[in-house]
């Protein structure tokens, strides 16, 4: 799911980069303001729990490597914008410390991960769980979908910008990434991810004194 | 794709979470006095993005491994052992990315082997910059460039609890390893790391609440604030 | 005569609700005193220092802090909050908690910084207490490459630099080499040589005598049981077995087994 550098051209990475900067800018001002203080050691701590969970990862042929990324999680737990952050910071940490490459690519990375993965899974969970009861396992189930159908998003994003390198940067096509990557996610990492996202919210459920799953 | 051998994922997990502890962790470079040491981390962050643009705009090959080779050149100058230095590199992103391309090999020689360079060259130049580089500078610096507080703030708490979560893992599984000795049933493993990841979680929302009461005691009040230097 | 530093009456607390931490509390710790709460484990030690440090509120009873009534209301005001975090400082249990920030420095300057002391003033006490502390070489390195030792010394010295009037410890000398602890024990003898007060949460009978000269007893029950001088009540072997503090202590010497109660303590 992860982009190094070397993969997606310098105008992609500079588009995206484009692209997340009002994002970056815009979930600041929001976090800053409707963060409860209580929250921001969450804000670290869920994004260094998405960094280990991401630590496990496998190389697919034709795309890039698959994992869970646990963003739909954070974004239940926090929020959507606060969850744009925590990703973002996971993914530059694993850019500039770990050597994961990524420097030039975290814009798109962050696009993928930090942004649509994030935002799509959160309000199909939202969607799924309409007025249901924080208690219900509808909201169970809605968290697992939502995770499923973000990290699924986020490998066709990863695998549309790759392809669309073919002959320049990347030696696969859509035709080849496209398939690899949907298809490591639908069939592998997104029940990873689903069982994981449902798994927590099923924990927080039958817990009162933990954080409060985002009113919806 | 499919984990066939029921000792996979442990031995996965150990391995990773040792490699990862050793790798990120690993500081004792960037305290030596060697070339790049010297440099202020704003050159470096930005040298190493020229060189990553320019390693995305040429196609030629031996170009690449002209780059390459100084990357080796500076490494030996900041006194990292070669040897080292090429396990680093090589493990994981370019053994990766060659497995990615391998199929292409076959079919489209010539822009295989220049993506798998173009990789190699991009994450040897960052990890020179991570190993020559404190951590916490690196940090820092990301200040410097405009980064909002809230991320500074974040990055620097989320880096410290990253290692505590390792250790916690890796006390998991060690824990779990001497109670059920060597083998575990690959359904048995299967329940294992779902129990971890939830233990993991679990431990992250006590941690939360913890945290927030020792900066609760020393007078946070939700607007984090630095030293001048 | 002044008021009394912490007065706590009545006071009850109970986890969400229904998990009983605390029960019936009546404590008064008066100013400069040096306070152990002593306790086997589970006895509700660590809660009661949390509610001293205003971290959670009783459901039933007071607490009072200088005569001012603390609760959630009064913590809604910046200036009361500030006023009470420069005075009252809580060095936690776990380290890994109170150090959370990538540097130690960062960690140790958090507190006065948030607090709003003046930067110039802030760096003064640092050099003050990296030096008393003998931390100078600590303070660039990242907690998590400390011994548990050093990330004690760096937790108190992060407490130490706002220079409160009550210093509350939560098992300050748990884990701690006897060198380590000797120094960690000098330091809040010099501390409260200045008139400070010190409360400290222990279960540990051999450390009292050198944590305090007052003793307050929690038992199973959660209450506060026994109050005085360490000395009496350190005295009295079936005060200390029924709450748990004493055991058989069954060892070798010479080849012979040989039995007698375990009391922690060298008096």
């Amino acid at each position: 799911m992860h982009i190094p550098d070397g993969y997606l051209g310098p105008a992609t990475c500079g588009f995206f980069y484009a692209v997340m900067l009002p994002i970056w800018a815009l979930a600041s001002r929001i976090v800053k303001k409707t963060l409860k203080a209580k929250q921001v050691p969450m804000l670290a701590i869920g994004a260094a729990f998405s960094f280990i969970v991401m630590l496990f990862d496998i190389p697919i042929p034709g795309g890039t490597t698959a994992h869970a990324i646990g963003a739909v999680l954070i974004a239940i737990l926090l929020g959507p914008w606060p969850a744009c952050i925590a990703i973002t910071v996971t993914l530059v940490i694993q850019a500039f410390l770990f050597g994961d490459g990524g420097i030039l690519a975290l814009g798109a990375n962050s696009f993928n991960m930090a942004f649509a993965d994030v935002f799509a899974g959160y309000y199909i969970y939202r969607l799924v769980s309409y007025r249901s009861k924080p208690q219900s396992i509808r909201r169970v189930i809605a968290a697992g979908i939502g995770a499923y159908m973000g990290a699924t998003l986020a490998a066709i994003l990863t695998a549309v910008e790759i392809g669309l390198q073919k002959g320049k940067y990347s030696p696969y096509g859509l035709k080849e990434a496209l398939p690899a990557m949907a298809g490591a996610s639908i069939l592998v990492f997104g029940w990873v991810d689903a069982l994981l996202t449902a798994a927590v919210v099923k924990y927080l459920q039958s817990r009162k004194d933990t954080l409060e799953i985002q009113p919806s | 794709m499919k984990f066939s051998h029921h000792n996979f994922i442990q031995r996965a997990i150990i391995k990773t979470i040792n490699f990862f502890k050793e790798s990120i962790f690993a500081q004792e470079y960037a305290l030596q006095k060697g070339f790049l040491q010297w440099f202020p981390p704003q050159v470096k962050i930005i040298s190493v993005l020229a060189v990553i643009v320019g390693t995305l705009l040429t196609k030629s090959i031996a170009l690449l491994f002209v780059f390459y080779l100084i990357c080796l050149l500076i490494a030996s100058l900041s006194k990292i052992k070669i040897g080292y230095f090429l396990k680093r590199t090589w493990l994981f992103i370019p053994i990766f990315s060659f497995f990615i391309a391998l199929p292409a090999f076959f079919t489209d020689f010539n822009i295989a082997v220049l993506f798998v360079t173009r990789v190699l060259v991009s994450t040897s130049y960052i990890i020179l910059l991570s190993l020559t580089t404190p951590h916490t500078r690196l940090l820092k610096t990301l200040r410097s460039f405009g980064v909002p507080q809230v991320f500074v703030m974040t990055l620097g708490m989320c880096y410290r609890y990253i290692f505590l979560f390792a250790e916690v893992i890796e006390n998991t599984y060690l824990a779990v390893k001497s109670r059920v000795g060597g083998a575990i049933h690959y359904k048995h493993g299967q329940h294992i790391a779902t129990w971890r990841i939830a233990s993991l979680w679990q431990r992250s929302l006590q941690l939360n609440r913890e945290i927030y009461d020792a900066m609760l005691s020393r007078g946070y009040s939700g607007e984090p604030r630095v030293l001048d230097e | 005569m002044s008021k009394p530093v912490f007065e706590l009456e009545d006071l009850n607390y109970s986890y969400l609700g229904k998990f009983p931490a605390l029960s019936d509390i009546n404590l008064k710790i008066e100013a400069g005193e040096k306070v152990a709460l002593l306790g086997a484990n589970g006895t509700g030690k660590s809660t009661l220092l949390h509610i001293l440090d205003a971290l959670v509120f009783p459901d039933a009873g007071s607490i009072r802090f200088s005569g001012q009534d603390l609760n959630e209301n009064v913590f809604n005001d910046e200036k009361f909050s500030r006023d009470f975090r420069r005075r009252v400082g809580l060095v936690f249990q776990n380290p890994d908690v109170q150090l959370f920030c990538p540097t130690v420095k960062e960690d140790i300057v958090f507190g006065p910084l948030q607090l709003g002391i003046a930067q110039n003033e802030i760096k003064k006490r640092l050099d003050n207490l990296v030096e008393i502390l003998n931390i100078r070489d600590l303070v660039n390195r990242q907690p998590h490459q400390l011994s548990v030792g050093e990330k004690k010394k760096v937790s108190i010295a992060s407490v130490l630099i706002i220079e409160p009037e009550v210093l509350l410890l939560d098992e300050p000398t748990a884990g701690l080499d006897p060198a380590t602890c000797r120094q960690l024990l000098d330091l809040i003898d010099d501390f409260h040589a200045q008139g400070r007060t010190v409360i400290t949460a222990t279960h540990d009978l051999h450390m009292v005598p050198e944590l305090a000269e007052d003793l307050r007893i929690l038992n199973k029950e959660r209450t506060i049981t026994a109050a005085g001088p360490c000395k009496d009540l350190l005295a009295n072997q079936d005060l200390l077995k029924q709450n748990n503090l004493v055991h058989i202590h069954k060892h070798r010497h010479d080849g012979s087994w040989h039995k007698h109660p375990h009391q922690h303590s060298p008096s």
